[in-house]
């Protein structure tokens, strides 16, 4: 009775851990990803832990029609409940945003829940370079690689700084 | 030391032959140097727990990403099979501290999926998935040390929990602040299990004492809502959830055996306990520094009562430390006008007063209780 539930006690923590693994690798290979615009969470203090702290700066154009709307007909802020669209113009560019009911995201080229980007969002930085990306995230145009997953998960990729990945202009 | 004078004493007064001494001192330092080895097992288990997770911490960068989740997937598998084979054929002080690090380092690995995945971080997502994998693990734990890491464990994702009811909306502010008490009741209800008790004896034990000193701890804090309560106290939510516990209490307190003084005591003061963990915070009132003192009186009063008749001395003289501690604080708040601090020093003096009137008779009657308990525990 004992080795079978011990060997399940062990098995479980693996299972989990590969479950979680391969549920991120899934969402990255979704082949829908975005480049989106971010700047810092916080002007004074960027850096929290090992971690950049940052919110989403979209490219708010079309008519939204969810959340509260400021005078120019744009999301004041992300609202918990809406969806933001995403609507392709190129590779290098980031993509427009309309803020939209989660049941109306059919035409949109890629879509996200806009409660996982309320801010303050996080990119985990190695120890040793986490001054200096703070840094540069003050001094560059920064932007993240997001891809969607069918439930409108967000799953981050590579930072970029100035259309260039953050390593290479770090160095080693 | 307190042993041996202690044995000494009973030698001399005839309680126990020499051989019965000799007997008693080997069971007791054979128990001590386990519970010794169980508990610094613990220990190194969960600092390298804690290691593990500083390591992921750091984000070292010179290994990549998914290289860094196959080692940590390799390492996990290679102490997994530690730990089967230790609880086949012990030791079991070194079986656990496996679990433990096994427990530590399944926390760090979601982390490190989180952090080479980017996931963002939701905590209590993680922290709920950790809990649930790890179940089984903990459960299988043969020392207190592993128990109390387990629960602490449970209650911190509980507590995480309970941020994000909070965050979630306005309205549930009172319902996450009355679901506070569910920790230590849970803790008291596992302590209190019958099947807990049966199967995972020194599990029960450790929930138990972890509930009621949470429960205590709960209770003293609750009673600072005489000074200034949140607003939180006021929503329909914050009673919804004060029922509840009241119902986790009753329930409690039913299974309490009624022909023990020390466990009837015991319902009144998981009774006064709820009372002053929730009733300063519900009802509306202005600032009354005086209900606050007598309410905590009372509660660590009730403390005192139940110790003294359970023969709990320790928890009799941190009892009386708590009740010492609040009287030297009301001096200090009575510091106002001259009127406010003679009306204080002469409430808080005789407050002092009864309170060593009432420990001086109630003291002496202990003493002799504990002796005739001790001329009748020691083996014949």
């Amino acid at each position: 009775m004992t080795r079978p539930l011990s060997k399940l006690a062990v098995v479980l923590p693996l299972l989990g851990l590969l479950l979680l693994i391969t549920r991120a690798e899934l969402a990255l290979r979704a082949n829908n990803g975005f480049r989106l615009a971010i700047t810092g969470y916080d002007p004074r203090d960027l850096l929290g832990g090992h971690y950049l702290e940052y919110t989403y700066a979209f490219d708010w154009q079309g008519p939204s029609s969810c959340g509260s709307l400021g005078p120019d007909g744009h999301p004041a802020s992300l609202d918990p409940a809406c969806c933001v669209c995403l609507t392709r113009r190129g590779d290098d560019e980031t993509p427009w945003a309309r803020q939209v009911e989660c049941g109306m995201v059919q035409g949109c080229d890629g879509w996200l829940r806009s409660a996982p980007l309320l801010p303050p969002s996080r990119y985990f930085v190695p120890e040793q370079h986490a001054a200096t990306l703070e840094g540069l995230l003050r001094q560059r145009q920064a932007s993240v690689e997001v891809t969607s997953s069918p439930d409108g998960e967000p799953a981050l990729g590579e930072l970029w700084l100035d259309g260039r990945p953050w390593r290479e202009l770090v160095g080693p | 030391m307190a042993l041996d004078r202690k044995l000494a004493r009973w030698t001399e007064a005839g309680l126990i032959s020499r051989e019965q001494a000799e007997s008693i001192r080997a069971f007791e330092t054979g128990q001590g140097k386990t519970s010794l080895v169980y508990a610094l097992a613990g220990l190194a288990g969960l600092a390298m727990a804690i290691g593990c997770v500083s390591i992921v911490a750091a984000n070292w960068d010179v290994v990549p990403g998914r290289m860094k989740l196959g080692i940590d997937l390799c390492v996990m598998a290679v102490l997994g099979y530690g730990v089967v084979r230790l609880r086949e054929r012990g030791p079991g002080w070194l079986a656990d501290a496996a679990s433990v690090v096994l427990y530590g380092l399944t926390l760090a690995s979601i982390a490190l999926v989180g952090q080479v995945y980017q996931l963002g971080g939701d905590p209590v997502a993680a922290l709920g998935f950790w809990s649930l994998c790890t179940f089984p693990l903990m459960s299988l734990g043969q020392s207190r040390g592993i128990a109390l890491i387990w629960l602490l464990g449970l209650q911190t994702t509980y507590g995480f929990a309970l941020t994000k009811l909070d965050v979630l909306h306005t309205r549930f502010d009172g319902l996450a602040l009355a679901a506070t008490g569910f920790a230590p009741l849970g803790a008291l209800l596992i302590g209190r299990s019958v099947r807990v008790r049966s199967r995972r004896p020194l599990l029960a034990v450790v929930a138990e004492r972890l509930g009621w000193a949470e429960w205590l701890i709960l209770a003293s804090a609750g009673t600072l809502g005489f000074y200034d309560r949140p607003s939180a106290g006021d929503e329909p939510w914050f009673l919804v959830g004060s029922a509840l516990s009241f119902a986790g209490v009753l329930w409690l307190a039913r299974g309490l055996d009624a022909s023990d003084p020390g466990a009837r005591t015991s319902r009144w003061l998981l009774l006064g306990a709820w009372a002053a963990a929730y009733v300063p915070l519900s009802l509306p009132h202005g600032n009354i520094p005086l209900a606050a003192a007598l309410s905590f009186i009372a509660l660590w009063y009730l403390v005192a009562l139940t110790a003294y008749r359970s023969g709990q001395r320790w928890t009799l003289n941190y009892a009386t430390a708590a009740i010492g501690v609040r009287l030297l604080i009301v001096y200090f708040e009575v510091f106002g006008s001259l009127l406010d601090t003679g009306l204080g020093l002469v409430t808080g003096g005789l407050l002092t007063l009864l309170l060593i009137w009432l420990w001086s008779r109630r003291r002496r009657a202990f003493e002799r209780g504990s002796q005739v308990l001790a001329a009748r525990e020691v083996p014949k």
